[in-house]
């Protein structure tokens, strides 16, 4: 490295000092490239990736179907799912062993039937989530994928802990 | 009598009024222009394109606690901002701002009074300032403010014999002290013309005498915190600033007196042409400003000391020598 002190003329100096105002006069007239954020918004791009949310089906019930694929996958573990009840259908004859499994019994009168099996609660941490969707690719039932909120606070952790109902009202 | 008793008030609180706006939307146009330059924005949220925001900064000092730290000289330190700021005020009082107006047969001169060495009081009084600065450096009782106050004092009187010296070419061809003398002589040829270097001395010095980036070692946020007014809060800071903008508007219309030809101009009323020509010098200040960083410490005596004083020695001596060759 050259570590001799340059030698500046006046010339030299003051040629640098018109380069330094032309610049600044440059960037004057440009637009600036402020967004006035909460007025208004960048467009997210069409791949971007915030946090997980799940999909229903056009009646309103869980696509997922407890198959904890996402749970083990998520490299964060970010993912809690407890499985629930299995649901058989109507016109499922049951065998001997399914008659024993009292686990619809706790199931509330009138709830959608569609012989799936249902988590019971599934949970998503969103202070632990790192938004790398890996969740949406394993998922064989297309019930989870990568919303595009990115605008997520909490005053709690435990506000942080988003459950069903909550994963599907975000976007 | 009585006409000149009102004329001459009305002309002060106009003066006063003015130059207090006008340190006051100065505050707004550094910040938008510095936004500008950084390609940002600036203050958008108070008013339309942030119009307001002088006043909400100025209603927010206002109601700000009045701290005096409890080693502080009481009285230094409430008097070192006054002492910025009036000199700065005062100095307008010499400086024409328009043609004589015609009013009741009487011919008004358009400045608050003619003194006949105009240049040596507008000097007299900006060299005031330091008083200021040193003062409130040293009644603060804080290292900072201490080592921020001394090393003004050091730049603005190292500064001070630079911005003498660069007028004194302006003197010798104008032949007169008085400022209504000096703009009537460029009704001809503006004084930039003949003195370029003069005028680019009289622009340096002048930003290091008002302690501006880049010579802003007073009060040097990365060091010093704010240098001087470190232990300033709510209208005392307030003060230094209307002080320090007070000063730009001031040393500005100084140099459109002295070199840009006054409020002379073609076609526009000559009050519009002094304005206009007072704005572009504060924009060239403000552009001075936002492009350079701070100069160390040793830079600034070696630019002071070794390159402006020879230069505005050797211009009144050229200047000297082509008026005898001329004959003049």
């Amino acid at each position: 490295m050259n570590t001799e002190k340059q030698e500046n003329s006046i010339i030299e100096i003051s040629k640098n000092f018109l380069v330094g105002l032309k610049t600044t006069i440059k960037t004057f007239f440009r637009k600036p490239v402020t967004f006035q954020y909460p007025k208004e918004r960048l467009t997210i791009a069409e791949r971007f990736r915030a946090f997980p949310h799940l999909n229903v089906n056009g009646d309103g019930s869980l696509r997922c179907v407890a198959c904890f694929l996402c749970q083990t996958v998520c490299p964060s573990e970010a993912i809690k799912i407890k499985s629930g009840y299995v649901d058989y259908g109507f016109e499922h004859e049951l065998t001997e062993r399914q008659k024993h499994n009292r686990s619809l019994d706790k199931l509330k009168a009138g709830t959608f039937n569609d012989g799936r099996r249902h988590p019971s609660s599934f949970e998503i941490d969103l202070l632990r989530c790192i938004c790398c969707g890996y969740c949406e690719e394993i998922c064989p039932e297309e019930a989870i994928s990568m919303g595009s909120d990115y605008e997520v606070a909490f005053y709690t952790r435990d506000e942080g802990i988003y459950g069903i109902e909550k994963l599907i009202k975000s976007r | 009598m009585m006409f000149w008793l009102i004329a001459d008030i009305i002309k002060i609180l106009i003066v006063f009024a003015g130059l207090l706006g006008a340190a006051a939307y100065l505050t707004l146009l550094e910040r938008k222009i510095a936004a500008r330059i950084q390609n940002r924005m600036g203050p958008m949220e108070a008013g339309f394109h942030g119009l307001l925001q002088p006043i909400a900064d100025g209603i927010k000092l206002f109601f700000k606690e009045d701290i005096i730290p409890a080693g502080a000289n009481k009285f230094l330190f409430l008097l070192a901002p006054i002492i910025v700021v009036i000199p700065a005020l005062t100095t307008f009082a010499v400086i024409p701002f328009g043609a004589p107006v015609k009013i009741m047969g009487h011919t008004v001169p358009l400045q608050i009074t003619d003194v006949n060495i105009g240049i040596l009081f507008i000097l007299a009084l900006t060299s005031l300032g330091v008083y200021g600065v040193v003062l409130g450096g040293w009644a603060s009782n804080s290292k900072y403010s201490l080592l921020g106050g001394i090393r003004t004092a050091a730049q603005m009187i190292s500064y001070e014999v630079a911005l003498v010296l660069s007028i004194v070419g302006i003197i010798m061809i104008a032949g007169d002290l008085s400022l209504a003398k000096i703009v009537s002589e460029q009704s001809h040829m503006w004084f930039i013309v003949y003195q370029p270097v003069g005028f680019i001395i009289y622009l340096i010095a002048s930003t290091a005498e008002m302690n501006r980036v880049p010579f802003d070692l007073g009060e040097a946020e990365g060091e010093l915190v704010a240098g001087f007014h470190t232990e300033y809060s709510s209208m005392e800071f307030a003060f230094y600033f209307i002080g320090e903008y007070a000063q730009m508007v001031v040393n500005s219309a100084i140099i459109v007196t002295l070199f840009l030809g006054g409020w002379q101009g073609p076609f526009l009323p000559s009050v519009l042409w002094f304005l206009i020509k007072v704005f572009f010098v504060i924009l060239i200040y403000l552009w001075l400003r936002w492009t350079y960083p701070r100069l160390r410490y040793d830079e600034l005596m070696d630019l002071g000391w070794k390159f402006l004083l020879p230069l505005a020695l050797a211009n009144i001596i050229v200047t000297g020598f082509i008026m005898i060759l001329l004959n003049r």
